[in-house]
């Protein structure tokens, strides 16, 4: 999966507009990054990735890059 | 000494016994003397639990009971091989955590599936005159998610909201055949469901239930209950075991 393609799948989920994330945004200023968003992407990534997050994993989210990261096989 | 739960001899079906409540209970009721009829997917898994049940009498068969379509037949079976049931637990299922956006059609039938259809398919299968004593004991376990409401849980909280339902009728269809119908809502145990729930879980849930985590004997416990002679007066009931997590 590509970077553009992983953006992309993180805003579908997150319900963003197409195009309104970048990777240096702050999640904090990202006004979808709710509860509902992080049960999403919970789900996202152990469907596309095989990768069990936890509470700790977004305590460390600070940037939008920060979850793209961790979008790996 | 009058021993308030007796399950000598008892022939008891538990659906779900390779791990978590089911094998808890298969270990409890065999305690009491029951013979215990395991059946999960993992047929490993069903030999540990095999090897952990006291007295001797036990079978076990491993079978995925989301084919709900073959049940019919496999109930036939077990009971040409076994004999007639006394009693029927149902343990198995999947604790499915997604928010509404993320529960495509094909995963609320996969929860469905497991947590409800094959439920009420065995309670069908079961319940025939051939395969049952007259005063069986069906339980079902539910789980406190079928009245309470947290997020990402609508697919689980719905399959489970219908087991009760089904229950409830199910207690007043059969109760010409004697039999009883009840399900038990755990609140949070100690299971490998749990664990995975545990990673996700906001800390003012784990609050809630102020007794702690519950142990699958706790669960185990009122399950043998249900299914001795002392509980025959009980049917159509949902009994929550949650350490005070619904009484706020």
């Amino acid at each position: 999966m590509t970077p553009d393609e992983k953006l992309a799948l993180l805003e579908e989920i997150m319900e963003s507009d197409s195009g309104s994330l970048t990777p240096d945004m702050l999640l904090a200023d990202v006004e979808e990054y709710d509860s509902i968003a992080k049960l999403s992407i919970i789900v996202m990534m152990e469907d596309e990735f095989g990768i069990s997050l936890t509470k700790e994993d977004f305590e460390s989210f600070i940037t939008v890059a920060d979850i793209l990261e961790r979008m790996r096989s | 000494m009058e021993q308030f739960i007796d399950l000598e001899s008892k022939l008891v079906l538990i659906a779900g016994a390779s791990s978590g409540i089911g094998r808890a209970t298969a270990v409890k009721l065999s305690k009491y003397g029951a013979k215990c009829v395991l059946i999960a997917r993992r047929e490993d898994k069903l030999r540990e639990t095999l090897e952990l049940l006291d007295g001797g009498g036990h079978a076990y068969y491993a079978a995925d009971l989301s084919m709900t379509e073959e049940i019919s037949d496999l109930v036939k079976r077990i009971c040409g091989e076994t004999g007639a049931f006394d009693g029927m637990v149902y343990c198995a299922g999947i604790g499915t955590s997604r928010p509404l956006r993320m529960t495509s059609p094909s995963v609320m039938q996969e929860t469905m599936n497991i947590n409800f259809f094959a439920f009420y398919e065995l309670v069908r299968a079961i319940s025939a005159k051939k395969h049952c004593h007259e005063g069986m004991h069906i339980v079902g376990i539910s789980s406190i998610a079928a009245i309470q409401g947290e997020k990402a849980q609508s697919a689980y909280s719905a399959s489970k909201a219908a087991m009760d339902a089904a229950a409830r009728v199910l207690a007043q269809e059969l109760a010409a055949k004697k039999i009883t119908v009840n399900t038990i809502r755990p609140g949070m145990t100690r299971t490998e469901m749990y664990d995975g729930f545990l990673k996700i879980c906001d800390e003012s849930l784990l609050q809630k239930q102020f007794l702690g985590i519950a142990e699958t004997e706790d669960i185990a416990n009122m399950i043998a209950f249900l299914l001795s002679p002392a509980a025959r007066f009980i049917t159509g009931a949902n009994i929550n075991i949650d350490g005070g997590y619904t009484c706020h």
